[in-house]
């Protein structure tokens, strides 16, 4: 066994080894690999047939070939219980609303954009395969996808698309911001190419968070299609499972899953258009709903117009004093009253929330009723009650008022 | 109260070279100073400023009083503006950061949108450059944006130093996993990018280094792609070969440096050898204890002095001792400070300024000032134990130096078999020469996985330069599905993040802070990294700041969060780590020469179970506690062998320990020159009896997680190592053994010499069972100098 063990092993052995050996001790287990039926060496290199699967056409651009596929909706298409046309019917100054500008362009010109990635860390090694794009026609709402289908198409793929951004006016997207925009600037910079994002870009995650955050599960886009516009999708592609597919259409030539993928691609477009309609004609609305009243409310709040926010919170509240909503909302409508002056209307929602256990109201109350109204007993009490039930790092405060109020009360007592 | 008043007394001060006198003269000292060696003074050598050099830059040097350049800065500049990467070594507080700052702040007077990046191997040593550069700018009056980028760098200012920073100073983490996998976003600073720094070169070798060899390819890469060709400016410690070093290191040909022109006054290196206080047992003074005396003499006396200690818990001890030694006057604050990791940042920065000011008299430091944080010069450096390195030993002595005056650097040695060697032989420290800094930037595992990391930054090409093989390793990458060819091109197409995956360290990064939950607020006092916590910080513990006890009252070990009180007490905790070796997996053997050679899976366990609590002092045993912390198992590979009984037999078996001991010395020290490591890659252990053998076994296994390959390697090897162990041993003329082969045979915990050669002499014969040619057939490589690779 002795002689020559020091040779026995061959480059490509050691290099198996060593591979496979990396492989199990930093990435886990290898299990999880895209089946691939066929060896890709296998292959004759020909052009995929992509348009007798999928549909769509190659078109030329001035770096070569790129994959785009167009579907066309009517207007009257219904998306959930929206038709697409909802957008262009919605009230003008719930889009200025939305803008917070006067001088939002007309929702027809926008562009909806979204992307489908290998994977989700983001860098360089992130490729963007799939690009939608919806736009309106006259009669007509169309998803335009761009689909890579070779990595060295990606100049051509990203040139078709660019190109096409570059005709919108602004762009729409869910949560575009932080993932589409950075991967597709990422992409475009390592091909040297110019940005399209030179123009206004709507992100519809951040308004949702500030107008849903109390009322939804979550604010992905997934959970607010089926909220707000009663949309479920038939055989949807779950988004874990897309970088996969694309994986196994590189290595295998797998061709099928792919019209799941685009079929996903193109609801989130549809999707992304039927929540800003939604929004749009929430923001635009004289009459809100109480419950969408509170979320405008704070919506006002947040954008430094207490005035209409006191508006919409004294209509709203008496309707949903059974909500419970109602509590939330109403601490922050006194504090609202109280900074504008309206003490008195602001003791008397302290006072019932006082009643319900709410303990900050407790509190103002103990400071009205000292420095306002000099009733130093009665702020005591209320005090007394908060040092109960108070937590450590309060007491000493709580103490300190009860022991000024017993002084206040023996001098004018 | 009556008696004579206690006046503050007018202490008389004595200048070194008198403490000296007495020191060599003072009857208890002098006899246990064992060596005396004295390096001259020298003069400084000044160079020219360069004809075309900005005069703002020498206007603003002026105002510094920098009048003229030393010889190496002016050799490093022309070198640099002649277009060469340069690698500069000369000694501690040489002004070597000019060097570098000079050049890069001339490129960008002369053209504003020139860049540079800055790579320090620690974020406190970035910090330090940082605010010296920030000094140099603010007296030159010209807008040249500098900014550290780490973990710490806010979200906000991330985008800022991304298109703004003329200078960015990093370090290999943040490249490795934020800079180069995000590269388009730096696009400014890689389309600009003149010069690459690398400061404290010396500290990437090994392992480590290998991986940031790998990290620098993959740098060039990106700013190829970006068509900027920088240039590497870099500087190290002195060890034995910095030139080859730097260009394994970069790739790049580079012109070394290294002829100082700085100052230096006369310098005396003592070395000091604890007396015998049992004379039965033999046993000596405890280092620590031998420090405090030394030291104190000099402290007390106004000597500057910096005390280096091998351990944190040694750091708090030492400064305790010694404040309590030379207490500050009545109502003045402390003039003796302890510098260690965990110390907060803006601790760190007073005391640095302190001792450049020379209102701090003394610090206690672990061998965090061994690197090149700027604390001006001392007069006297005190080494508790020799460091276990000539570079590491050079480096901290270095820190004593006056220009003009005397300066004094002493080793201390404590009772182990390396420190004793170099007490009986003192030449060993004067006439060997430092340490060779090895990498192996080919190393498979290593280079797989920047392969990876280099992929998802930018395709590669087939024909590109990224080690041998590349074409072939790309294809095996392919076949596992992680890249994906496409013409002449391979890209990335899995989902992962690589760079997450892989980590250039073996120790893991994250912090446990400490928390004083005590008085009107909590407050972070220090911090502590996950090696050191379970010793320093569990339950019960008496953790040590600047020499203030706290009592641990609660580790929250998920939380990383120790909460503390003060506390007075005169008793100090320590608990022992001891590592248990277990074998996972055997993943080959193969019977040779009397015994039976394995590789395979290792686990390796750091349990912390008893912790002592020690008399301040007299360190006497007080008491005991329990340590409940989840067990640190660390996965890596191992390569071993067992004895056979014909290798075995006649020996005792305290005789065999120790000839075992002896051979597992030398192996972890000859390995890594096969190896092309460095030696703290490499951990060994010896059993009388191993569990998973049932024999007496030898066990070498690496350091880092995961192992990099090498125990295959060395188990590949067994055989040349063996014989190369055989042929250093047997070759060496010292007597009972020294450093350079089977470790000193003296102290506690030493070698027989005798055993372990006569144990190598079985293990290289073949036996009548084993069947080899030996007449001829064996290729053996050439070995090296052993005592200069140590």
């Amino acid at each position: 066994m002795s002689m020559g063990q020091k040779n026995s092993f061959s480059l490509r052995e050691r290099l198996q080894h060593a591979v496979q050996q990396h492989l199990v001790s930093v990435s886990g287990s290898s299990s999880d690999k895209p089946e691939a039926n066929v060896a890709p060496a296998d292959l004759p290199d020909t052009r995929p047939p992509l348009a007798e699967v999928l549909g769509g056409e190659w078109v030329e651009t001035e770096h070569g070939p790129t994959f785009i596929h167009d579907e066309e909706f009517p207007l009257t298409h219904l998306h959930g219980k929206l038709p697409l046309n909802a957008l262009l019917s919605a009230p003008r100054n719930g889009l200025k609303n939305l803008f917070q500008s006067s001088t939002a362009a007309p929702a027809h010109t926008y562009g909806f954009f979204d992307i489908e990635t290998t994977g989700l860390s983001g860098g360089t090694g992130t490729y963007c395969f799939l690009a939608a794009l919806g736009t309106f026609a006259s009669t007509t709402f169309r998803v335009r996808q761009y689909f890579l289908a070779d990595v060295l198409q990606e100049r051509a793929f990203l040139t078709a698309l660019a190109r096409d951004l570059q005709q919108c006016t602004t762009l729409v997207t869910y949560n575009g911001r932080c993932f589409d925009q950075p991967c597709i600037e990422t992409r475009l910079l390592l091909s040297r190419l110019p940005s399209p994002f030179d123009r206004p870009h709507l992100d519809l995650l951040y308004p949702m968070r500030r107008l849903y955050r109390d009322r939804l599960e979550s604010c992905r886009l997934g959970c607010a299609e089926t909220e707000l516009l009663g949309f479920e999708r038939v055989d949807d592609v779950p988004g874990w499972q897309v970088p996969t597919i694309y994986f196994d259409y590189l290595r295998a030539r797998r061709l099928s899953p792919l019209r799941g993928v685009l079929r996903h691609n193109r609801d989130d477009i549809l999707s992304t258009l039927g929540v800003l309609a939604h929004l749009v004609e929430m923001l635009g609305a004289t009459e809100p709903a109480p419950d969408d009243a509170l979320a405008l409310a704070r919506w006002w709040e947040g954008a430094a117009r207490p005035d209409r926010a006191c508006d919409l919170y004294s209509r709203a509240l008496p309707a949903m004093e059974s909500s419970g909503r109602w509590a939330r909302a109403a601490e922050r409508y006194a504090l609202l009253l109280k900074r504008a002056g309206e003490r008195e209307e602001a003791c008397g929602l302290w006072w019932r929330l006082w009643e319900r256990g709410c303990r900050p109201a407790g509190l103002e109350l103990a400071k009205h009723l000292e420095h306002r109204a000099h009733e130093f007993a009665a702020a005591k009490t209320i005090a007394q009650h908060l040092l109960e039930t108070a937590e450590e790092p309060e007491r000493p405060a709580l103490a300190h008022r009860i022991a000024r109020l017993e002084r206040k009360q023996q001098k004018n007592g | 109260m009556g008696g004579q008043p206690r006046e503050e007394e007018e202490t008389k001060l004595l200048p070194l070279s008198d403490v000296l006198d007495s020191l060599r003269h003072n009857a208890e000292l002098a006899q246990n100073f064992v060596a005396w060696h004295e390096l001259p003074a020298a003069e400084a050598r000044y160079g020219e400023f360069p004809a075309n050099f900005d005069p703002r830059l020498v206007e603003a040097l002026k105002n510094d009083s920098i009048e003229k350049l030393y010889t190496h800065q002016t050799d490093s500049l022309n070198a640099v503006l002649n277009g060469d990467n340069i690698v500069v070594v000369t000694p501690t507080a040489s002004g070597k950061t000019l060097c570098y700052n000079l050049p890069v702040i001339q490129s960008i007077l002369t053209d504003p949108e020139a860049r540079a990046l800055y790579l320090f191997p620690t974020k406190a040593l970035a910090q330090d450059q940082l605010s010296e550069l920030h000094g140099l700018v603010t007296r030159l009056k010209v807008d040249i944006k500098t900014f550290t980028y780490d973990g710490d760098t806010p979200g906000e200012a991330r985008r800022k130093i991304r298109s703004a920073g003329h200078i960015v100073v990093t370090n290999p983490d943040m490249l490795h996993t934020s800079i180069l996998p995000h590269h388009t976003k730096w696009i400014k600073l890689f389309e600009n990018l003149r010069y690459i720094v690398i400061d404290e070169l010396h500290q990437y070798r090994g392992v480590y280094g290998s991986h940031v060899a790998n990290l620098l390819r993959r740098l060039c890469r990106i700013t190829n792609f970006y068509r900027s060709d920088p240039q590497f400016i870099c500087c190290s410690a002195t060890i034995a070969n910095p030139k080859e070093l730097a260009e394994n290191l970069t790739a790049k040909p580079m012109t070394l440096v290294n002829d100082n022109g700085a100052p230096r006054g006369r310098k005396l290196v003592a070395i000091y050898n604890p007396p015998v206080v049992n004379r039965e047992l033999g046993i000596r003074q405890g280092a620590v204890e031998a420090v405090r005396s030394v030291a104190a003499t000099l402290l007390k006396n106004g000597v500057q002095t910096i005390v280096f200690a091998p351990s944190r818990v040694r750091v708090e001890l030492l400064l305790r001792y010694l404040r309590e030694a030379v207490p500050s006057r009545l109502g003045e604050p402390p003039k003796i400070h302890g510098y260690r990791g965990g110390y907060l940042p803006h601790e760190r920065r007073a005391v640095e300024q302190g001792l450049r000011s020379g209102e701090i008299l003394g610090v206690v430091s672990t061998n965090a000032l061994e690197l090149g944080i700027d604390i001006g010069s001392l007069e006297a450096a005190i080494l508790t134990g020799y460091p276990g390195s000539l570079a590491s030993a050079w480096q901290q002595m270095g820190r004593a130096g006056r220009r003009g005056g005397i300066a004094l650097a002493v080793i201390v040695a404590n009772s182990s078999p390396l420190n004793q060697y170099l007490a009986g032989h003192p030449a060993y420290l004067f006439a060997t020469s430092p340490e060779a800094g090895r990498i192996d930037p080919e190393n498979l595992l290593v280079r797989i996985s920047h392969i990876k990391c280099a992929a998802f930054e930018l395709p590669f090409r087939e024909n590109e330069e990224f080690g041998p093989h590349l074409k072939e390793l790309l294809e095996m990458l392919v076949d596992e599905q992680v890249l994906v060819k496409a013409g002449e091109e391979y890209h990335w197409m899995t989902e992962s993040f690589p760079a997450e995956g892989v980590s250039l360290r073996s120790a893991a990064i994250d912090n446990f802070v400490i928390i004083d939950k005590e008085g009107p607020n909590t407050r972070v006092i220090g911090e502590m990294d996950r090696v050191a916590a379970p010793v320093l910080l569990h339950d019960e513990a008496i953790y040590m700041h600047g020499a203030v006890q706290y009592h641990v009252d609660r580790l929250d070990w998920n939380e990383k969060k120790a909460y503390v009180h003060k506390v007075d007490v005169d008793y100090y905790t320590d608990a022992n780590l001891a590592v248990e070796l277990d074998v996972i997996e055997e993943f080959d053997q193969r019977q040779e020469n009397g015994c039976l050679v394995s590789h395979g899976e290792v686990m390796v366990r750091d349990v912390a179970t008893i912790f002592k609590k020690l008399k301040l002092r007299s360190n006497e045993n007080v008491g005991w506690g329990k340590i409940n912390i989840p067990e640190e198992n660390r996965h890596t590979t191992g390569y071993w062998f067992a004895l056979q009984d014909n290798i075995v037999e006649g020996q005792e078996s305290s005789v065999l320990q120790n000839g075992l001991r002896g051979v597992s010395h030398l192996l972890r020290y000859l390995a890594p020159i096969f190896l092309l490591c460095d030696p703290r890659d490499l951990r060994s252990a010896v059993r009388i009896r191993s569990p998973f053998t049932k024999r007496p076994t030898l066990f070498i296994y690496e350091n880092q997680p995961g192992g990099v390959g090498m125990a295959t390697r060395l188990f590949e090897m067994h055989d040349k190592l063996l014989r190369a162990a055989y042929e250093v041993a047997s070759g060496c003329s010292c007597g009972d053994g020294c450093p350079g082969c089977v470790g000193p045979g003296i102290g506690a915990d030493s070698v027989s010499k005798e055993a372990s050669l006569r144990l190598l002499e079985r293990l290289v014969t073949p036996t009548a069972s084993a069947v080899r040619s030996t007449a001829g057939s064996s290729t053996q490589a050439p070995i090296h100098d052993p005592s200069a690779n140590l």
